[in-house]
């Protein structure tokens, strides 16, 4: 099964991903920082039950976070499949896949389930869709913890009412140029929604890539929080375009290509050198100056980060020898493109 | 153990207080102890040492969660409940701080009675919502939550007007 970003997406040039995460705990089990570990393979128990006795069961696998290489933990961290925390802490903590990587379900983190699900381009409708898919099934066998005033009860209060977390990772390589980020994103903070850099580290991130969320979940229904992050996704589509279109084009066509031919030529790259560059691979295609598929852009930035480039040797690698099997493996899958 | 102050309601806040090295304890009830300015938890507590330093009195509540023994402050250090059921326990402390993270109190999204098959275009809006569980509240004479949504349902229909 490929994996969810080859699949095709509304703007997903622009919008690499869209994610849905709902967090939920069972009825009758403290949550996971009070939980014995007896508690915590109960709970594994009863989620895994509920989901490989339903029609679901093919499309998914089973992953005992506890058994697993800490490079393939780090992997599923670089692939946004887990938390960073899910994968240091990995004592009576499971993660239920699908298959093409699109839904994971991590069970003990800070809630018992976090249900989260990855789509590509500006698609949260059909996440959510897909979580409460996944949410009821389970809920079928098991009552999740539900008050009638603070909706679903979650670790954390920040969480509280609908456990909802939705998300676009947007790339706004334009509007970061012209300098006007930091007041768009004090505007929109307003609206409670966070803002912040993903791939690559601080807040401005070499990747030119954002991530939105909603912030409040609580006396807030799904759909209205959804349609807050959709609408504010728009107009930084809008906004990042039109910023586009005042730049020079022969001088954007030059960063375009400078980058294309690193990439296709270099022997030694880092992760932070290909976020940059990347990045402005992404605003070629998106602008018409080059033909390289965008699903291919995103499995360079998924799968070759410091664990997953690791992957194949099972071992942790020095980072000399990395950059050169990042350099390589970039090499491999654009050397079709001009 | 009954309040050391009103000698009528069971005490359920201890608290320790040091000046000039001599220490006292009190036990309180939660009216006793909010109207002689005890009640002052916080998400957001000084550390132990400006504690100490301005003299602060230890205040340590003895209620637990009867279902993971959690008191009030593990969940302030932790910052994370210990179950669902120290939501209702701790109800009256959590609340104040819920309100300051989301801005309200009463939920409106899905609940587990919900299916997929229900038609999902059709989402009542908040203010259905809550008139429906103002009526509930009142029927159930839970005053204290009815005033609690009269109050969203103002802010709301405040929005709507604007």
């Amino acid at each position: 099964m490929s994996k969810w970003y080859f699949n095709e997406g509304k703007n997903n040039d622009l919008v690499f991903s869209s994610r849905i995460r709902i967090a939920r705990n069972l009825k009758g089990f403290p949550f996971p920082n009070k939980m014995t570990d007896e508690h915590k393979y109960s709970v594994i128990q009863i989620v895994s039950d509920a989901i490989f006795k339903s029609d679901l069961k093919d499309e998914y696998g089973f992953i005992d976070i506890d058994k697993i290489s800490e490079i393939e933990a780090y992997s599923l961290v670089e692939r946004h499949l887990i938390s960073p925390e899910f994968a240091s802490n990995t004592k009576g903590k499971a993660l239920i896949l699908k298959k093409d990587e699109s839904v994971s379900i991590m069970i003990n983190e800070e809630d018992h389930l976090r249900i989260q699900v990855l789509n590509s381009g500006l698609s949260l409708e059909k996440a959510f869709e897909e979580a409460v898919k996944v949410e009821r099934i389970i809920s079928a066998k098991s009552e999740f913890a539900y008050d009638e005033q603070l909706g679903y009860l979650t670790g954390c209060p920040t969480n509280l009412g609908t456990g909802l977390r939705a998300s676009i990772m947007i790339h706004l390589p334009a509007l970061e140029k012209l300098g006007v980020l930091d007041r768009i994103f004090n505007n929109i903070s307003k609206m409670g929604v966070a803002i912040r850099g993903t791939f690559g580290e601080g807040s401005k991130p070499k990747s030119s890539m954002y991530q939105i969320s909603n912030q409040v979940t609580l006396g807030i229904s799904e759909n209205k929080a959804i349609e807050i992050i959709n609408s504010i996704s728009n107009q930084l589509i809008v906004k990042e375009k039109e910023a586009r279109d005042a730049f020079d084009r022969f001088c954007l066509e030059d960063d375009v290509f400078r980058a294309l031919g690193t990439l296709k030529f270099a022997r030694k790259m880092s992760t932070e050198e290909m976020f940059k560059l990347i990045s402005n691979i992404r605003m070629g295609v998106s602008m018409g100056i080059l033909n390289v598929p965008i699903p291919v852009i995103n499995e360079l930035i998924l799968e070759t980060g410091k664990a997953g480039i690791c992957l194949s040797d099972n071992e942790i690698l020095e980072s000399d020898i990395r950059d050169n099997k990042r350099a390589n493996y970039i090499r491999d899958r654009l050397s079709q493109y001009n | 153990m009954l309040c050391e102050n009103c000698k009528k309601n069971n005490a359920t806040t201890h608290i320790k207080k040091t000046v000039n090295g001599v220490t006292n304890e009190y036990f309180l009830c939660p009216e006793c102890a909010a109207k002689l300015g005890f009640n002052n938890f916080n998400f957001f507590k000084l550390d132990s040492f400006w504690n100490d330093f301005l003299g602060e009195p230890e205040i340590e509540s003895l209620k637990r969660c009867e279902t993971c023994n959690s008191s009030f402050e593990d969940i302030v250090n932790n910052g994370k409940m210990g179950c669902a059921d120290c939501y209702s326990t701790f109800k009256e402390e959590i609340l104040p701080t819920i309100k300051k993270i989301h801005g309200k109190t009463i939920h409106t999204g899905m609940t587990p009675s919900y299916t997929t098959e229900h038609d999902t275009e059709k989402e009542e809006n908040n203010i259905e919502i809550l008139e429906k569980k103002l009526k509930e509240a009142i029927k159930n004479e839970e005053f204290e939550k009815a005033a609690e949504i009269r109050d969203e349902l103002k802010e709301l229909r405040g929005q709507e007007n604007e």
